[in-house]
């Protein structure tokens, strides 16, 4: 895979966004993204002890949820910064670890997610199945647990690179651009999976009484 | 039952992944794997991945055109109630829930008082509304959003005695979001559970780190050194200390408080003298004593140096410091009480010497 130069996930200050901002925190001696990144290309491998600590709970977090399970996440996040750790020297846009950490991480399981598939298939391995509470918050309400164990337990069956799409758009709430640069894909194509997924979802998916509608389809962006 | 548009989930409705134990137990893979070769690794895991890569495109493919219907094969756990989220303590017993102080919660504070129809649950569905999988929505769909209690779970309760159900602490919700990268609603959220200073009194080492990173992140540099402070003097044997020591270090050395720098720096290498900063940390105190004058105490650390790092990548820069400390000498033999403006060139030239990007 390529070093696409994302800046596009709000990157851990001071990079990206903040840059200007950060003229003035520079003082504050937490290193940037930018400088961690440098330090490590330098042969200070100790910076990128201070990039793990900085994005592990964000590549985490978006493994367990693109997964729909916490199994293997820690080899997964594991390996994705053994990976970003090799290719570090590829990035074109230091300020933008977090978001190239982003896309190692969606590429990693994707992968996975296929060979599920077909080991599944194959009848090799039951699949890794939908854990709730790696998904849910403990304080969130019983309805929106059941909501999401439905909406993942339906996202089994989609394609992996469908399922990805929504998720990071539905669940982890990127921008189309976004979810187009870290599955390594064209905004048209990124668009027609999550509309793919969207009308899977919106068939089969149930819930009783009459609550709000709550689609993000409607916000435009998906046309 | 009825259908309708798809759920949007907050972030707060969403697990948070700031697991020490399981950010030290990666951690501590990845070291090991750092450490290594990393030659070694390498071409396996390229050969691998392209391996794997290609089996799995076609395997893919395949899947894509054969798999149907919806395999709402759902895992026990998804049916299991909120207990089972019981085992998952933190690792930092400081982190509770701010309604969950010692950590349990009445079950009827978690659920409703009665049951309710649960939403999203399958049962007495037509199969028209559910083509694809017409016979497994009705079997198995039910499982799938059994995250409330079923009625006859409820039933099976004694009515008179509450069921005393554990609850992970949960993270307050400015450390979510700091740990989302999103620092100003950190902030935000921080003045609503009672100001920076408040939740600082109370924090742990972890959430110490993340107080620095939004004080940095807004701006706000004594609030981020203070943060960074708490964590060395309060859980100086926390994994987190050694990197506060060192952040500190910097801070206060851009904010040209060379002598707390100085200290900062001794501190991390008090707290990991094997640590990957260690060398740096001790060529910036050599640093800060030469730059106050303070010859002694820099030949001490120049001394340390050859001692600790023989081999240390700085050792010709340390070579010039101490040169530097010889010209230093001469001149105060000379005149001695010789004041700081006696010697314009040095800034200069330790400007030159240092290598800092700073």
């Amino acid at each position: 895979m390529g070093q696409p130069a994302l800046r596009l996930i709000p990157p851990a200050p001071p990079s990206g966004a903040r840059a200007k901002r950060d003229t003035t925190a520079s003082e504050v001696a937490l290193p940037s993204d930018a400088e961690l990144v440098a330090e490590v290309l330098d042969g200070r491998g100790s910076a990128f002890e201070l990039l793990y600590r900085r994005h592990v709970a964000f590549a985490l977090g978006l493994a367990a949820r693109l997964q729909g399970n916490a199994s293997d996440v820690e080899d997964l996040v594991h390996d994705a910064f053994l990976r970003a750790h090799a290719q570090l020297r590829g990035l074109r846009d230091p300020a933008a670890f977090r978001s190239w950490l982003g896309s190692i991480v969606v590429s990693q399981v994707r992968m996975r997610l296929r060979k599920t598939r077909l080991l599944r298939v194959l009848g090799l391995a039951s699949g890794s199945g939908v854990e709730l509470d790696s998904l849910a918050s403990p304080a969130a309400s019983p309805e929106v647990r059941a909501e999401l164990a439905q909406i993942y337990a339906l996202m089994r069956v989609m394609p992996a690179d469908e399922r990805i799409a929504w998720t990071l758009r539905n669940v982890e709430h990127h921008r189309l651009e976004e979810v187009a640069q870290l599955t390594s894909c064209s905004l048209a194509t990124a668009k027609r999976r999550i509309l793919r997924a969207q009308r899977f979802l919106r068939e089969h998916f149930v819930s009783s009484g009459s609550q709000d509608p709550r689609s993000d389809e409607g916000d435009g962006e998906h046309d | 039952m009825t259908k309708r548009d798809l759920p949007s989930f907050d972030a707060k409705d969403l697990k948070a992944y700031s697991d020490s134990e399981s950010v030290e137990r990666v951690w501590r893979r990845l070291e090991a794997n750092l450490d290594a070769n990393s030659s070694t690794w390498r071409p396996r895991r390229v050969g691998w991945s392209v391996a794997l890569a290609a089996a799995t495109f076609g395997a893919g493919l395949w899947v894509g055109r054969h798999s149907e219907g919806p395999e709402l094969e759902v895992q026990p756990q998804l049916s299991a109630e909120p207990t089972q989220a019981a085992g998952r303590a933190p690792t930092h017993p400081a982190i509770v829930a701010p309604q969950d102080v010692e950590g349990k919660l009445i079950e009827d504070q978690l659920l409703p008082t009665h049951p309710q129809p649960v939403p999203g649950r399958r049962r007495g569905n037509s199969p028209a509304d559910n083509p694809r999988t017409p016979d497994e929505s009705e079997s198995e769909g039910v499982d799938v959003v059994a995250t409330a209690p079923s009625d006859g779970v409820l039933d099976a309760l004694p009515s008179a005695e509450p069921v005393v159900v554990e609850v992970p602490a949960e993270p307050p919700q400015w450390q979510r979001l700091a740990n989302g990268g999103e620092y100003e609603a950190a902030l935000f959220d921080l003045a609503q559970a009672g100001g920076f200073e408040t939740v600082l009194g109370g924090a742990n080492a972890e959430q110490l780190m993340l107080l620095a990173d939004i004080a940095r992140a807004t701006g706000q540099r004594q609030r981020a050194m203070t943060a960074l402070r708490r964590v060395v003097s309060d859980f100086p044997s926390d994994p987190v200390a050694p990197l506060a020591a060192w952040s500190l270090g910097r801070a206060l050395e851009k904010a040209g408080d060379r002598e707390g720098a100085s200290a900062a720096f001794a501190a991390y290498r008090s707290l990991s003298p094997q640590g990957d900063f260690a060398e740096d940390a001790l060529v910036r105190q050599l640093k800060t004593a030469v730059q106050r004058r303070e010859r002694e105490v820099a030949q001490e650390l120049a001394a340390q140096y050859s001692t600790d790092f023989p081999q240390g990548r700085r050792r010709d820069e340390v070579a010039r410091w101490v040169a530097m400390l010889a010209s230093m000498a001469e001149a105060s033999e000379v005149d001695a009480g010789v004041p700081e403006v006696a010697f314009p060139p040095l800034e200069e030239e330790l400007q030159a010497f240092d290598g800092d990007p700073e």
